[in-house]
């Protein structure tokens, strides 16, 4: 399992060296992504100081929260679950079946994409430059409720695109997944009750941001914290089910 | 008369092909406006709450719907097409064709964006004006037109010199995605500029940005908005315009020296 990591990153790395213009592009647009999106909310931040239930500086240390967590997911799973959707529709889906792997492990390390650790240290540095701000300290339940948040992430999108299994068109989906992660970047407690917890318990979409944020200002409640650690292990479930549902009714090749 | 009547041509064919696809249609209704919209609505309604700016929920839901739809209208991507053309062998193909390359791509994305706007946008434009019950002189709308194209024109311009760059660089789209970025966020489609400081606010009418959503969404949203902001903001956005076409001219005149075609 070690080696196969190893080789996994080192083969990714080779991968994106080999490929410079696209290692730069990826640079150019994360950095591009984060840094409009920061800048956004620190202009807000110069005319309003209540963000629902977050300060000026509070709401920058959220909005960083979601950065890193994006940026993990991006360098884990972005490449896996596109290549994942577009191989199912294409028919390269059935060599991934034939490798003597667990199907997921076997197509997430096999694309592990390099070029999203550029902007990485970028990303550390601004979240750690917000806890600063809110005279907060790096706490390890903080460290792992992000990490979480990014496998969580993963798994939903490997979800939404494991419908092409059942011959949806998951590119349509997805577009509107991806905006539905926009909710992410907005303050969670602007939203109804009701909607807020639909989105923490339901499409958790806020434990990308929300609830590791809440997590280091000791603002989560007992449930928001456990909801946090313990939703990667039951959505993983969900998608195993539905994994082994759609392979059922998998055909190569649709298209 | 017989550009028209290419044009028409063009128009009817994008109209046709644009209501072919219609779950792509309704996702991008769903995706890019509806979403949106109801997200801004939960946001803005609890900042307004505890925040004091000068806009109520009625006037900061009306810009928001309006401008939207206006940067919806407004941005185009001719990057990726010109990206596709120059990276393989169909720049070449197309240069034969009876009509100059630069005519076709600008009268596919012109008709494009006129069947999205006449199908989509002018009916939400003309209901949101009509239920929030906005009152606009005849003045302001042609104001708005012609903003409205000044800002389509200085899209088109920065996507136009990003897919020109194809001819020298392997990959754009890093390049396209900080342009995407920059100009949803300094357009003012996600809040009104005036709710900034007023000094953010003069420095970001000397840039390009405020006229391709802002204003033109200013001149219907507000009646009390200052015309000579506009006037002033026209003369700066048509020198934008001259300047960034002088780019992509002289980007494409150098490009297209460079580029060679074979094959297929």
């Amino acid at each position: 399992m070690n080696s196969m990591i190893i080789e996994s990153i080192r083969f990714s790395i080779k991968k994106a060296i080999q490929y410079r213009a696209n290692l730069i592009s990826w640079f150019l647009a994360d950095l591009a992504l984060y840094t409009a999106t920061f800048l956004g909310y620190f202009l807000l931040t110069q005319k309003i100081v209540n963000f629902g239930d977050y300060s000026g500086k509070e709401i920058l240390l959220y909005i960083t929260c979601f950065f890193l967590v994006n940026n993990i997911y991006a360098i884990i799973f972005a490449e896996a679950v596109s290549r994942f959707g577009q191989s199912v529709l294409t028919g390269y889906f059935d060599f991934d079946l034939l490798k003597p792997q667990p199907i997921i492990k076997y197509i997430v390390l096999k694309n592990l994409n390099f070029p999203a650790t550029m902007s990485t240290p970028f990303l550390i540095v601004l979240n750690v430059y917000c806890l600063h701000l809110c005279e907060i300290k790096l706490t390890i339940p903080y460290v792992i409720s992000i990490f979480s948040a990014a496998i969580l992430m993963g798994l939903l999108f490997f979800i939404v695109y494991s419908l092409t299994l059942f011959n949806l068109r998951s590119e349509a989906i997805s577009g509107i997944v991806l905006q539905l992660l926009s909710v992410a970047e907005k303050p969670d407690t602007v939203f109804p009750k009701n909607v807020r917890n639909l989105l923490i318990y339901v499409i958790p979409i806020f434990l990308f941001s929300a609830i590791p944020a809440r997590i280091v200002l000791n603002k989560s409640s007992a449930f928001e914290k456990v909801w946090c650690y313990l939703a990667p292990v039951l959505y993983y479930l969900v998608l195993k089910i539905i994994m082994h549902q759609g392979l059922r009714k998998y055909q190569s090749g649709v298209e | 008369m017989k550009s028209m009547r290419v044009f028409f041509g063009y128009f009817s064919y994008s109209t046709k092909k644009f209501l072919m696809y219609r779950v792509y249609l309704i996702s991008e209704v769903l995706s890019s406006l509806i979403l949106p919209i109801i997200l801004n609505f939960f946001l803005w309604k609890s900042l307004l709450e505890a925040n004091p700016i000068n806009y109520n929920l009625k006037e900061m839901m009306r810009y928001i719907i309006i401008s939207n739809v206006i940067l919806l209208f407004t941005q185009i991507h001719v990057e990726y097409d010109l990206e596709r053309d120059i990276k393989t062998y169909r720049l070449g193909q197309k240069l034969l064709l009876p009509v100059s390359y630069l005519t076709s791509i600008s009268y596919r994305y012109i008709s494009t964006s006129l069947a999205t706007f006449a199908i989509i946008y002018l009916p939400i434009i003309i209901a949101t004006s009509f239920f929030t019950g906005i009152d606009v002189q005849v003045i302001r709308i042609l104001y708005f037109v012609i903003t409205l194209i000044v800002g389509f024109l200085l899209n088109a311009m920065f996507s136009f010199i990003i897919g020109s760059l194809s001819f020298w660089l392997t990959e754009i789209w890093g390049i396209a995605a900080i342009r995407n970025l920059l100009t949803g966020l300094l357009s003012g489609a996600i809040f009104p500029l005036d709710i900034l400081p007023e000094k953010i606010e003069s420095i970001m009418l000397i840039t390009p940005f405020p006229y391709m959503t802002y204003v033109p969404s200013k001149l219907i949203c507000d009646p009390n908005f200052n015309i000579q902001i506009v006037n002033r903001g026209l003369i700066i956005s048509i020198f934008w315009v001259l300047g960034l076409s002088f780019i992509a001219f002289l980007l494409m005149k150098n490009g297209l020296k460079k580029y060679t075609s074979n094959g297929a």
